[in-house]
């Protein structure tokens, strides 16, 4: 199974900083960055998409107004963005006493007509239009290059862009409810630019007539002085991917912005990876025997899988067990060296072409996670000798390759000698973040944690983690004051008092319950708010892109110092999920059923999937409780993100970080969080993921 | 699934494949090395210590092995990445020869000519000519006309092709000394080229053997090129 480390979002900016030059090697055409965050002059926004799956991180700021900003080419045309803005000088806004404000926002652009010989690009956009509408805007926009170093954008806008007094206010105080009664209404505004690449290398120059009077800013509290409407500013490009830029603004400001870009799509490495070379292709002679007397051997089942170990071990995968006859042999192995499934069957394909007698012709490979047979594939040993060489010898093989759900074993076939029971351990780290808290946007808890598992027998294992808190500070926000039981909202009470800590500590059982269906029994502390039983069955054939499930749990809360006890709390709780992919790229989940606090709701997520392991989504979850008893934000709603190792690395890996952009820790709409879900364990090792990765069949 | 193969690709790999066949020992056993009693027979290279970097001792200690095996062998240096690698035959497929490096990596080549890498950062994960190999310097006419498609993978494990036309040119006569052996060879230069990448591989081939003894190939825009001597086994 996928190890997930969740990490800080910092540390996940930061390590895209990191990677971003060399990610962006291959950049033709990089539309600037805007001080929003998002394709723009300044201030205003133009045309322009980035390249498809584009993620620039940026942050902004001038006259103590600052944007730190997520934004993510979600298709060639749809540009959605994420930020967080922070205002000095606000008034009372997030709480009394306090002069600054802090909130989130979203933004989406769709280009509708892209740029041509004659025809400008044109793009339509709403600007925080789920959050408290205080950036709230509309507009249509046209960027066209006139010259090959020139560029020139005019548009419309309504609401900040209307060049009025208008000000966007979400329907509710707290925010989080799209205003699409107020969207393109009220006065407009027009605005417009220049982008000229000078001929200093790498320099680029603005200007720009802003639509935006900064009316809260300005008028109704008077943090700067707008003279003028006209923008200036320099931008910098000392690598592709980067971008510094300086500005002065509205005639009396200066400001700053700093972008960074990456793309799922393009390694750090240049699509490079530099694992060993797998075993060739042991090719039979024309005139092979089909003598099977070599069955008769003692011991050839174990020998088979010491050899199969010596090649197999050194490139992370682990024979599970073996079954021979005279013409087939099937494998179930473990991988636990490559995110892509393609690639280890590959490679432990090619041994058993190295190992196998000449009799044997059929290859049946099942490769298994948490002791859990999760489909097959049947090669044709001559297939493996023909094709190895073959310039589409990838296409040939899948197409050839019988892909099913996973074989039974056949009768008398043992698991491979040594393998159970088998004990791990990790030990190091961790941080813990606590996001957008009006009062302290940014908490953290650091310290050191120490996991272990012990696997008895297939699919039956034992695992708990501690950790020891060494600094932080997310024990200092305040209790609950939740109209909902505090299923989440007391957060800082289980960071305050739970040190050292249990954080979880659990029996896991993984079967086969038919042949596509999959069970899931646990039970302990299963988290680090809520132990007790959590049951789980999911019906996923190994060849459809879709799956069904259906968990059922009764947990109690746990005590906040995250040892053995309990609180009074309890609750019945499950969900109905689906899981379907929607189109190549994305794909959907859907949950019903009844949360933690004892509300009955659904979650959406929908993921743009990356085939390199990558994938970037969202998530938003609605339930019976009204926004005001949910409180701010009104809905659970975030942003996440999955960043296989591997392609950091440029190296054999399955290690993934996981990032999670999520709104505040509230108690409508929270899900247990037990470990071991059986969708991604599964659908890793099936279709669609399996086709989509099978370029690396023979790699 | 993935990446579409273009239509062009078919016809080159099919003439290509159209000569392929494996080369069988006369003996019949029943073969594999399950039922084989020398169990220290799985290739050296798929053993732990043979993923160290190579330093000039080590190439010794395998030119050393070359001699000792009588197996053939490959003296490589790929600039671009800053690798010089001995490298032994360690399989051969039917014409398909390939060669593993002390340091993990291996090439393939057919009659000398590059068709696979793996371990080269952006790899030839394979590739195929509208003629065959084995007659490539010694048939025809020159300069002459070659089609050729590689594939590599892109950074979402899709394979890509990319389509080639090639010209061969005879340069004229070059020995070659490799080590301490000195061979009669006529160099030939490729120019291959499409609309965004050209490439240039040259090949040092013997008088008369049609053995490429040394050579120049194209991995990858991104990884370069790979310098091969050739060191006949025994």
């Amino acid at each position: 199974m996928i190890t997930k480390y969740k990490l800080s979002v910092l540390a996940g900016l930061l390590g895209a900083s990191v990677l971003v030059t060399s990610a962006y090697s291959q950049a033709t055409y990089w539309p600037s960055t805007s001080l929003y965050g998002t394709p723009g002059l300044i201030d205003m926004p133009t045309a322009e998409a980035h390249p498809d799956a584009e993620m620039i991180v940026s942050a902004s700021r001038f006259s103590g107004i600052q944007k730190n900003t997520l934004t993510f080419q979600i298709t060639p045309e749809m540009t959605g963005t994420f930020r967080y803005a922070l205002a000095n000088n606000w008034g009372t806004f997030s709480a009394p006493g306090d002069d600054r404000y802090a909130d989130r926002s979203f933004d989406v652009q769709y280009r509708l007509v892209e740029e041509g010989e004659a025809m400008p690009a044109i793009a339509i956009g709403v600007r925080d239009f789920i959050g408290t509408a205080i950036l709230g805007a509309e507009y249509v926009v046209a960027t066209k290059s006139v010259l090959p170093t020139v560029k020139l954008t005019g548009g419309a806008g309504w609401g900040r862009l209307s060049r009025s007094d208008t000000v966007r206010q979400s329907s509710v105080a707290q925010g989080g409810t799209p205003n699409y009664d107020q969207w393109f209404t009220g006065p407009v505004g027009f605005f417009g630019g220049v982008e000229w690449i000078t001929p200093i290398e790498n320099l680029t120059f603005k200007a720009e007539y802003s639509s935006d009077l900064y009316e809260r800013e300005v008028a109704q509290r008077d943090i700067f002085d707008r003279k003028t409407s006209y923008n200036f500013g320099i931008e910098y490009t000392p690598k592709p991917g980067v971008q510094l830029g300086l500005y002065y603004l509205y005639g009396s400001e200066f400001g700053a912005s700093f972008a960074l870009s990456l793309n799922p799509k393009t390694t750090p490495y240049q699509n490079a990876s530099y694992e060993g070379a797998p075993t060739p292709i042991a090719p039979r002679p024309a005139k092979y025997s089909t003598d099977t007397s070599w069955l008769n051997i003692e011991g050839i089942n174990e020998r088979g899988q010491d050899q199969l170990n010596q090649l197999l071990n050194p490139q992370g995968i682990r024979v599970e067990s073996l079954s021979l006859s005279g013409t087939r042999a099937e494998l179930r192995f473990r991988n636990n060296q490559y995110n892509t499934t393609s690639q280890a069957i590959g490679r432990a394909a090619r041994a058993m072409a190295f190992v196998m007698p000449d009799s044997i012709e059929t290859f049946v490979l099942t490769p298994v996670s948490g002791g859990l047979p999760l489909m097959s594939v049947t090669l044709a040993r001559r297939d493996l000798e023909m094709l190895e060489n073959h310039a589409q010898g990838d296409e040939i093989i899948y197409e050839r390759a019988g892909i099913a759900g996973a074989l039974p074993l056949p009768e008398g076939v043992r698991p491979a000698a040594g393998l159970y029971p088998d004990f791990n351990y990790t030990m190091g780290p961790y941080v813990t973040l606590s996001l957008f808290d009006p009062d302290e946007p940014v908490r953290a808890d650091f310290g050191f944690r120490a996991a272990a598992s012990y696997d008895l027998s297939p699919g039956l294992s034992f695992s708990g983690s501690v950790r020891k808190k060494l600094e932080g500070n997310i024990g200092d926000a305040e209790p609950s004051d939740s109209l909902l039981p505090p299923v989440r909202s007391n957060a800082a009470l289980y960071s305050r008092y739970g040190d050292p800590a249990l954080e979880y500590a659990t029996a896991d059982y993984l079967f086969k319950a038919g042949q596509d269906l999959y069970g899931r029994v646990s039970v302990g502390y299963l988290e680090a708010m809520f132990g007790g039983l959590s049951t789980e069955l999911l019906w996923k054939p190994a060849q459809q892109n879709w799956g069904l499930g259906v968990d059922l749990n009764y947990v109690k809360q746990r005590d906040f110092d995250m040892r053995l006890g309990f609180q009074d709390y309890d609750v019945l709780t499950g969900h109905l999920s689906a899981y379907f992919q929607i189109s190549d790229n994305f794909q959907a989940e859907v949950n019903a059923g009844r949360y933690l606090a004892g509300d009955w709701g659904s979650t959406v997520s929908v993921d743009r999937v990356f085939d390199n392991g990558w994938r970037v989504g969202a998530y938003a979850t609605i339930t019976e409780n009204s926004f005001d008893t949910f409180g701010e934000g009104n809905f659970d709603k975030g942003i996440r993100m999955t960043i296989p190792m591997s392609w950091a690395l440029g190296k054999p890996s399955r290690r993934v970080y996981a990032l999670d952009l999520n709104s505040l820790s509230r108690d409508g709409g929270a899900r247990l969080n037990v470990n071991n879900r059986l969708y991604p364990i599964v659908s890793e090792y099936q279709e669609p993921a399996l086709g989509d990765g099978w370029g690396r069949f023979w790699r | 699934m993935r990446g579409t193969t273009a239509r062009f690709l078919g016809l080159v790999t099919a003439m290509a494949l159209s000569s392929c066949s494996f080369i069988a020992p006369d003996s019949e056993s029943i073969g594999g090395l399950l039922v084989t009693t020398a169990s220290g027979t799985i290739s050296s290279g798929n053993e732990k210590g043979a993923t160290a970097s190579t330093d000039a001792t080590a190439a010794q200690k395998a030119l050393g092995q070359i001699a000792a095996t009588g197996r053939a062998g490959l003296l490589t240096t790929i600039p671009r990445l800053n690798r010089t690698t001995v490298m032994m035959l360690e399989q051969q497929n039917g014409q398909y020869r390939t060669y593993r490096g002390t340091n993990n990596t291996s090439v393939t080549l057919r009659s000398g000519v590059m068709t696979a890498t793996r371990g080269l950062g952006v790899d030839l994960m394979a590739q195929a000519i509208a003629q065959p190999e084995s007659g490539l310097f010694t048939t025809g006419s020159f300069p002459k006309e070659v089609a050729r498609v590689q594939r590599h993978l892109d950074g979402e494990n899709h394979l890509l092709s990319a389509e080639f036309l090639c010209v061969i040119e005879r340069k004229g006569r070059e020995d070659v000394t490799i080590i301490d052996k000195t061979h009669m060879t006529t160099l030939f230069e490729e120019t291959c080229r499409n609309s965004s990448r050209a490439f240039l591989n040259r090949y040092w081939v013997g008088t008369g053997t049609g053995t490429v003894w040394q050579s120049q190939q194209a991995i990858s825009s991104a990884s370069g090129h790979i310098i091969m001597q050739y060191i006949a086994g025994k």
